[in-house]
């Protein structure tokens, strides 16, 4: 398990207010590559996302 | 003969049986199967009983409440009822389940004259997978009680292959009333986003969830949902059974295939098409704009969703969660407020891009699932998601419906979606409808179903 995912997992579910056992935050931490690229994957869409914002004036 | 709400509506106008009488056929039937099946959480035999006879007593008296006047049917154990408090399968409790009312889908159900028989099995706050300890709590399919029969809403779907009701009501997030659908050989609706109303449902990700019908044919879908919609609905989607019977002449079709599936799926949803071609559709091939973004932004969607409706559950009663369910759920305090907007930017990106592939289209068909039902006992969440394809609808909030195609090489059913524009909920449930004319898939029997059926 990488270190750095397991601080930044352990640091954002402490953050969150949860205090999950070690195997959690193992599993989380595990999982939480997967998880950045599920978001990174939505950039795909930036070029086709022209809508303008409801705050542009 | 499998028991439609149709068919049940003609025999008791007719007088060939009482809404009691098919209430306590279908009671004893849950009675045989239930211990293999486990398709409710609670009965609610007393109440029913009384909803039945009152039915009974209308009916006599010359009022009728339309299609679902004495129709048994059951609700996820999501969706509140006025008979004892929600448990969501879940051993977290939260005061405000408990309340003992009727959500409103149960209040409009009510007044359409069904009867409710209980509440059926749901996946943990509608969002847990089967773990090894707890496999007791998930719903079996009808035909292979070894094998899942869905999720989330998998008691609902389960008692309607079995006949324990003929409609079931479930949510839908991600796939929820479609997966189980396909698993079970049975039709499933996800209607389009804000048709059917929520209050008194319990939310896992609000800006996708929808309540819907799972019943033997899209005939009954229709009936069912002008329920649950409510006059409201009804006002926004008009006569939800206007083009039930209708041609396939000139309907624009586009197919959806994925080199993935099974050669047994692609196989079904071959002669699916074919039939559709067969009957005047005109068929063409369609890629899914942004699959693979549009399904990563449900799920980014769904963990931030869901980890705020449960953040205080989550932090308070964190072991009482079963293991997939935490996990999931706690995906959401990893992601950012700028990852959850970058999540709703895409979905509505992809739906202005499906927008315009609608312009040429009517309906579009795809696989529910390009696998059949895994063994309870071994299912992986990753397998599982690879093999789903009911998000990408859920992303942009269309309607959607799994109707029956067949069956793999393991005699397990599968299913199509067939997707049209937001608010034609109508043009899919009569494409549906006009696909089961031409097929009898939706009438095959679990051979479990049929051997108590024989012994009764």
């Amino acid at each position: 398990m990488p270190e750095r995912e397991l601080e930044i997992v352990a640091a954002a579910l402490r953050a969150a207010g949860l205090a999950p056992p070690p195997e959690d935050i193992g599993a989380l931490a595990g999982a939480y590559p997967e998880l950045r690229a599920l978001v990174a994957r939505l950039g795909e869409l930036e070029e086709v996302d022209d809508e303008p914002s409801p705050e542009s004036g | 003969m499998e028991l439609t709400i149709a068919d049940a509506g003609r025999g008791l106008r007719a007088g060939t049986f009482s809404a009691t009488e098919l209430l306590t056929e279908v009671t004893r039937l849950g009675d045989r199967l239930d211990g293999t099946l486990n398709v409710y959480v609670a009965r609610f035999d007393e109440s029913a009983r009384r909803a039945a006879a009152a039915a009974d007593r209308e009916l006599a008296a010359g009022l009728d409440r339309g299609p679902l006047h004495g129709i048994p049917v059951g609700v996820k154990d999501l969706i509140f009822t006025r008979e004892g408090p929600t448990l969501a399968g879940t051993d977290v409790r939260n005061p405000a389940w408990q309340r003992p009312t009727d959500a409103a889908v149960v209040s409009n159900l009510r007044a359409a004259g069904a009867v409710i028989t209980g509440k059926t099995t749901t996946a943990e706050l509608a969002v847990g997978t089967p773990e090894a300890g707890r496999l007791e709590r998930e719903s079996r399919n009808p035909w292979d009680a070894d094998r899942w029969a869905g999720g989330s809403s998998a008691g609902s779907g389960a008692g309607v292959a079995a006949g324990m009701f003929a409609a079931g009501i479930g949510s839908d997030t991600g796939g929820s009333i479609r997966l189980p659908a396909a698993y079970c050989g049975i039709v499933g609706l996800r209607p389009t986003f804000g048709l059917v109303p929520r209050a008194g449902t319990i939310a896992l990700s609000p800006s996708l969830d929808v309540v819907g019908p799972l019943t033997r044919t899209a005939a009954d879908s229709a009936v069912v949902l002008r329920a649950l919609a409510g006059a409201d609905g009804a006002d926004r989607a008009g006569d939800l059974s206007r083009e039930l019977g209708r041609s396939l002449r000139g309907l624009r079709l586009g197919v959806e295939r994925v080199p993935e599936a099974g050669s047994e799926m692609a196989a079904c949803l071959d002669a699916a098409v074919e039939e559709l071609a067969g009957a005047g559709a005109e068929v063409r091939e369609v890629e899914l704009p942004h699959y693979e973004p549009a399904v990563s932004a449900v799920l980014v969607t769904l963990f931030a969703e869901g980890f705020a409706e449960h953040t205080v559950a989550l932090r308070e009663q964190w072991s009482s969660f079963g293991v997939s369910t935490r996990r999931i759920l706690a995906q959401g305090a990893l992601l950012s407020a700028a990852d959850y907007v970058n999540a709703r930017k895409a979905r509505g990106a992809v739906r202005r891009l499906v927008i315009d592939l609608y312009r040429d289209l009517d309906v579009i068909v795809s696989a529910t699932a390009i696998a059949e039902a895994p063994p309870l006992d071994a299912i992986d969440l990753d397998d599982l998601t690879a093999t789903i394809r009911t998000d990408y609808w859920s992303a942009i909030g269309n309607p959607v419906i799994s109707v029956p195609i067949g069956f793999g090489d393991r005699d397990m059913p599968l299913g199509m979606q067939i997707a049209g524009r937001p608010f034609e909920d109508a043009t899919v449930l009569g494409v549906a409808d006009a696909y089961q004319q031409l097929t009898d898939w939706h009438q095959r029997v679990p051979p479990m179903v049929a051997a108590e059926r024989g012994r009764a």
